[in-house]
């Protein structure tokens, strides 16, 4: 257990142990909500919250936002007068610390890094992460939910982001700070950490499994219309499925609106997939391009 | 109106308000905590304005005093009044008149005279033309013309010449109406500068801002702001004895030669300069700062940047110290460290010491050094029973050729030989460097072995043969050859082997009959393991016979030379700036301060208490030893110095100048290697330096002198310059009776042992600069002279350190046969400048004039007590 206190107790790392602490309290609070909201709907009584008439946006909801705000900012004003910036030993240009972490925040990116090309997990998926969440409020159609908690009824949209945010996001940060050491490998809180350890893994490429050199045309080939399938399948089959079964709904959102989410979607259940791929069957590549490989 | 409250409630405005408010005192907070709280130097540099106000106050105030007290405010009072007087002489209407005539008449002079320079200067051009026309033309006209501008030229200048004249007089016309004025307002000006340049600095203090002071250095990449807080450091007079207002200690060593704006603070002391918001801070004494601010005599460590050798070196005492402690207990032995490359080896040669010691003996030592004696510079290995057993198996296997089993009751003592070994013993000064019963010897740079108890470590015949010649057992001994003879050294031998011995001795081990093979093979590796040949000669005993002839048949072979080569321990040439992430704390990790200091010092302290598996040995070293080691071990660094701090060591400079170093020569040369002169006397930069230096010897001591001391040695100097604390009664510590000139000659040149040295003195050993004889005084008789030298050596008071007969003080020589001693030029040179020849002599400079010097040396040369 002493590495493990070890990190808690490393001031870098007050932010993440509040983070957690407050995230897990925050979102247990508000599916308690959620479900105590459903649970009154289906017995027909009126929900809290849930108005009839519309509130002024200034002053109720700006003077909330602006009293957050000067709790956060006292908060941290008081926070960076009491602690100092924690610093590290002196740089030493011919000792490279191991293992080198990126600030908490981007453990999760840098946690991609084993997965991904870096142009890949560092720049493209960011930026599907901040335009995804730019475009939310474009693509949601869905009215219910204002002004109270709910999970019955906005089920998928609570469920993609809860999976984006906790795992995708939260659950790799929490990895790449307290489960990763030396040389990236993976202990647990109650391993000691061993800069001589040495791990052999051989990993391959997809197309190599059944013959075919990744390298060669063929195999980029072959490489490339795995990935072709994977988007050309998750974007038609849905969308087959819900013209049977909502047919409505499909209609309300348009196919711009459709696309734009699919694109975001599959997007986002890449990175599981890949990582299934990379620790279950020890794969590297999908598809070997000279330019980038995926 | 329901509507209205819903809005009202859901507005929050005290909420809003509070936070608000709160958040201004926070940012007001910050604002006062940027601008004080982390600049904790404002408040000192304030408080330093208020004490340095004080100071030049009380200065101000003491001038004033001063001031009245000689007289001052009267005279500047009457001054005054005369001035005044002056002026309204000089006011008067009638005179007034005068002077504004005179003035005009002179600025008309002036006026023609400007115009005259005119002239002149037109005429000479033209002249210049017509000269260069007719050198080229050869023109006739042109000739005449010259003639004709000359002429006018002249007319110009004598009219000028008489304007001057003019000038001159109306000017002095004037100056005496004025200069009456002038000096008197002079006069008053003199009177009060000084007190006016005090007030001034006083006033001027309101104007110095309160602001960081930095040093930078851009080849160093030193940034140093310490002065912003020890603003006095450069004060000539200090304003607190308080941190940190003080003056830097001793700054007239330190500072003199290391201007602050030269060097900066950190470049010596380390700390981090550029931090301002804390003491611990800018001391460096925060975590993860690898270079903690030096204390106290630690902060000499530096000199060893820059200096190559701090021997003799002002205010670098403490790390020359360290040096030899360094040097005494052999550290390169086992680390590499760049410039202690080939440096002797400190421990004893071993390539025989079969037939030095006994089996017994050897183990305990190799057990536990110190329980034989306690200043054993040996350290503790921690072998076990075995382990000792096997090293001393395979030394007594590999270095002798007979058995030698010591029977210590078997010994019979001859008592009246043992008697007359003793005076030897006493003549000869052993005592000066060995110690035994906790008597004598063991000066830091001269270690001899404790001799209390040797008769049970060594045999009678070994030691014989050691003490006729040291040499032939181990080259590089420090041990002279004391040119007994062979009687001599029975007797001696007899001596120590009786009063030197424990007598309740018993042998604890002996010596297996035969040595196991195994044994020795394992002793073998051992001494492989601890690189024991770090300090002692392990090699050439491939040419010995050894006691079992079987050994090199049965697959056993000697350590050869390249089995021996590498030394055992980490390179330390840059252990002074190794990171203190890179040194292993190992099971001390959470026990002691993670620094560089703490590390090294329980390195010193314990060797072996960070791993299990750590080979070196305890050097049982006591807390001040642990300190001096571990600054010199922090001297040790990598940082880059720039060319021009650089100071070289002598060799260096010699390098440099691609000059031969120093070297004796010829006979003098074996004979210094012989009887070891260097280990205590310094002669051109060679050698110790606690008895007198000799590199002038030639100039400055007679010729009968020599001889004479070097026959028979006395005291000279009682108190100073000898070793301290040795235990020793005064008159005993002299020169040891080496017993020169009694031997056969040295070298085919027939020459005595005292005749090279008189020799060697006279022609290598001299001065130019010191003349053989005094200048003579062909107006003052002798006699009157000399008398009057006496005279001077009362007044001067020379008789509270030095002796004549039975009276004066014994901090300086004696001087009562000092006309026999010295040359009478040494002594006239001398009187003039003390420090010239020893730059920390107690002896005052009296600033003597030549012919005071030439009176005294006359009388301090009739000083001689009788020769016989």
């Amino acid at each position: 257990m002493k590495p493990l206190i070890e990190i808690i107790t490393k001031p870098d790392n007050i932010a993440i142990v509040i983070m957690i602490i407050m995230v897990t309290f925050f979102t247990i609070w508000a599916f308690l909500q959620a479900f105590q909201n459903d649970k009154l709907k289906t017995s027909g009584k009126p929900v809290e919250g849930e108005l009839d008439e519309d509130v002024d946006t200034w002053k109720p909801l700006v003077r909330i936002e602006l009293i957050i705000t000067l709790v956060v900012m006292i908060g941290l004003t008081l926070w960076s007068i009491l602690v100092d910036a924690p610093l590290e030993e002196i740089a030493n240009p011919t000792l490279t610390p191991n293992p080198a972490k990126a600030p908490w925040y981007f453990l999760g990116l840098q946690e991609l890094l084993v997965y991904f090309d870096p142009w890949l997990a560092g720049v493209v998926l960011p930026t599907l992460i901040v335009v995804g969440l730019i475009a939310i409020p474009y693509i949601d159609i869905n009215p219910k939910g204002n002004g109270y908690y709910t999970f019955s009824e906005r089920k998928y949209s609570i469920v993609i982001f809860s999976f984006g945010f906790f795992i995708l996001w939260l659950l790799l940060i929490v990895i790449g700070v307290f489960f990763r050491g030396p040389g990236w490998l993976w202990y647990w809180p109650w391993q000691e950490w061993d800069h001589q350890r040495v791990v052999f893994e051989p990993t391959t490429d997809l197309t190599n499994l059944i013959g075919i050199d990744s390298r060669s045309v063929l195999g980029f080939f072959m490489g490339g219309g795995v990935v072709f399938l994977y988007f050309a399948i998750g974007m038609i089959a849905p969308y087959l499925y819900w013209k049977k079964t909502h047919p409505k709904f499909l209609n309300d959102l348009g196919l711009v609106r459709y696309t734009t989410i699919m694109i975001l979607f599959l997007f986002m259940m890449s990175i599981p997939i890949k990582m299934i791929l990379r620790l279950v069957f020890l794969i590297k590549y999908v598809w070997v391009t000279p330019w980038f490989n995926v | 109106m329901a509507e209205d409250s819903t809005t009202k409630s859901l507005s929050r405005s005290y909420l809003f308000a509070f936070l608000g408010l709160l958040m201004l005192a926070l940012t007001l907070f910050v604002i006062w905590d940027d601008e004080y709280g982390l600049r904790p130097w404002k408040k000192y540099q304030t408080q330093y304005k208020e004490l340095k106000r004080v100071q030049l106050e009380n200065d101000y105030q003491h001038a004033l005093v001063e001031f009245d007290s000689a007289g001052g405010s009267q005279k500047l009072a009457e001054l005054e009044i005369k001035l005044k007087e002056a002026e309204e002489i000089f006011q008067s209407p009638e005179n007034q008149n005068k002077y504004n005539t005179l003035k005009s008449s002179l600025e008309e002079v002036q006026e023609a005279l400007s115009k005259n320079q005119n002239q002149l200067q037109r005429y000479r051009g033209e002249l210049l033309e017509t000269e260069y026309f007719y050198i080229k033309n050869q023109n006739s006209e042109d000739k005449a013309k010259m003639q004709e501008l000359q002429n006018k030229i002249d007319n110009v200048d004598g009219r000028r010449k008489r304007l001057l004249e003019q000038e001159e007089s109306l000017k002095e016309s004037i100056m005496t109406f004025t200069s009456g004025i002038e000096e008197l307002r002079a006069q008053i000006q003199n009177l009060k500068s000084p007190l006016e340049e005090k007030k001034e600095r006083l006033a001027k203090l309101d104007d110095v801002p309160l602001e960081i002071k930095q040093i930078h250095i851009n080849d160093v990449g030193k940034a140093d702001r310490c002065e912003s807080c020890h603003i006095g450091i450069n004060d000539v007079e200090q304003v607190s004895d308080e941190q940190p207002f003080t003056k830097h200690p001793a700054s007239f060593i330190y500072l003199k030669h290391h201007q602050s704006g030269e060097y900066g603070c950190t470049f010596c002391h380390r700390g981090q300069g550029r931090a301002t918001t804390s003491i611990e801070k800018a001391h460096g004494n925060v975590k993860h700062w690898d270079e903690p601010m030096y204390e106290g005599d630690m902060t000499q460590t530096s000199c060893l940047t820059c200096h190559s050798d701090v021997k003799g070196l002002r205010g670098a005492e403490y790390i020359n110290n360290s040096t030899e402690l360094f040097k005494k207990y052999g550290c390169y032995g086992c680390h590499k460290i760049s410039g202690y490359e080939g440096l002797r080896e400190i421990g004893p040669v071993l390539t025989e010491v079969g037939s030095k010691t006994n089996y017994s003996w050897m183990v305990e030592w190799l057990l536990d050094p110190k329980s034989y004696f306690k200043t054993a510079r040996m350290p503790k290995f921690f072998f076990t029973k075995q382990e000792a057993e096997s090293i001393a198996d395979y030394l007594f296997s590999m270095t002798r050729t007979v058995r030698q089993d010591e029977d210590y009751e078997a010994v019979e003592i001859d008592w009246d030989l043992a008697d007359k070994g003793k005076n030897i013993w006493s003549q000869s000064r052993c005592n000066l460097c060995h110690v035994t019963g906790g008597r004598g010897g063991n000066h830091i740079k001269m270690y001899a072995p404790d001799l209390s108890e040797v008769g049970t470590k060594v045999n009678k015949e070994w030691l014989f043969n050691w003490i006729k010649d040291p040499k032939k057992y181990f080259p590089e001994t420090k041990m002279p050859r004391f040119r007994f003879s062979d009687d001599e050294i029975h007797a001696l031998v007899e001596y120590i082997m009786s009063e030197y011995i424990d007598d309740d001795y018993e042998p604890t081990y002996a010596e297996p009959e035969p040595i196991a093979l195994e044994s020795i093979e394992n002793g073998k590796r051992l001494i492989q393991k601890y690189g024991c040949y770090g300090c002692h000669e392990l090699q050439g005993m491939e040419e010995m016979t050894q006691v079992a002839p079987l050994l090199r048949q049965q697959g056993i072979s000697f350590l050869r030379k390249d089995e021996m080569g590498e030394k055992i321990g980490t390179e330390l040439s840059s252990i002074g700036s190794k990171p203190v992430d890179l040194l292993d704390f190992g099971k001390l990790k959470k026990l002691i301060p993670h620094d560089r200091l703490s590390y090294l010092k329980q390195k010193l302290r314990a060797p072996r208490s960070f791993r299990d598996n750590l080979l070196m040995p305890d050097f049982q070293l006591t807390e001040d030893e642990v300190n001096q080691l571990s600054a010199i071990l922090y001297g040790f660094t990598d940082a880059h110095v720039p060319a021009r701090y650089v100071v070289p060591s002598q060799h260096e400079l010699y390098q440099l100048a691609g000059a031969e170093e120093f070297k004796f020569s010829g006979d003098f040369e074996k004979l210094v290697e012989d009887v070891k002169c260097t280990n205590c006397h310094p002669i051109k930069g060679i050698g110790a330096d606690y008895a007198p230096d000799l590199s002038i010897a030639g100039s400055k001591l007679q010729e009968t002198w020599i001889k004479r001391f070097l026959g028979s040695p006395d005291v000279i100097r009682p108190l100073i310059q000898q070793m301290p604390n040795l235990g020793l009664a005064q008159g005993s510590i002299t020169m040891p009776r080496f017993n020169l000139g009694k031997e056969e000659v040295l070298s085919e040149t027939n020459k005595s042992d005292i005749d090279i040295v008189l020799n060697y003195f006279q022609q290598e050993l001299v001065s130019k600069d010191i003349p053989k004889k005094v200048p003579e005084l062909e107006s003052v008789p002798l006699d009157e002279q000399i008398s009057l030298g006496k005279k001077l050596y009362d007044d001067k008071g020379c008789m509270a350190c030095h002796q004549i007969g039975m009276d004066g003080g014994a901090v300086g020589p004696n001087l009562s046969d000092i006309g026999n001693r010295l040359n009478e030029g040494f002594i006239f040179v001398y009187l003039k400048d003390p420090k010239r020849f020893k730059p920390d002599v107690v002896e005052p400079n009296y600033n003597l004039s030549e012919r005071e010097r030439i009176y005294l040396t006359n009388y301090l040369m009739t000083l001689k007590l009788d020769s016989n």
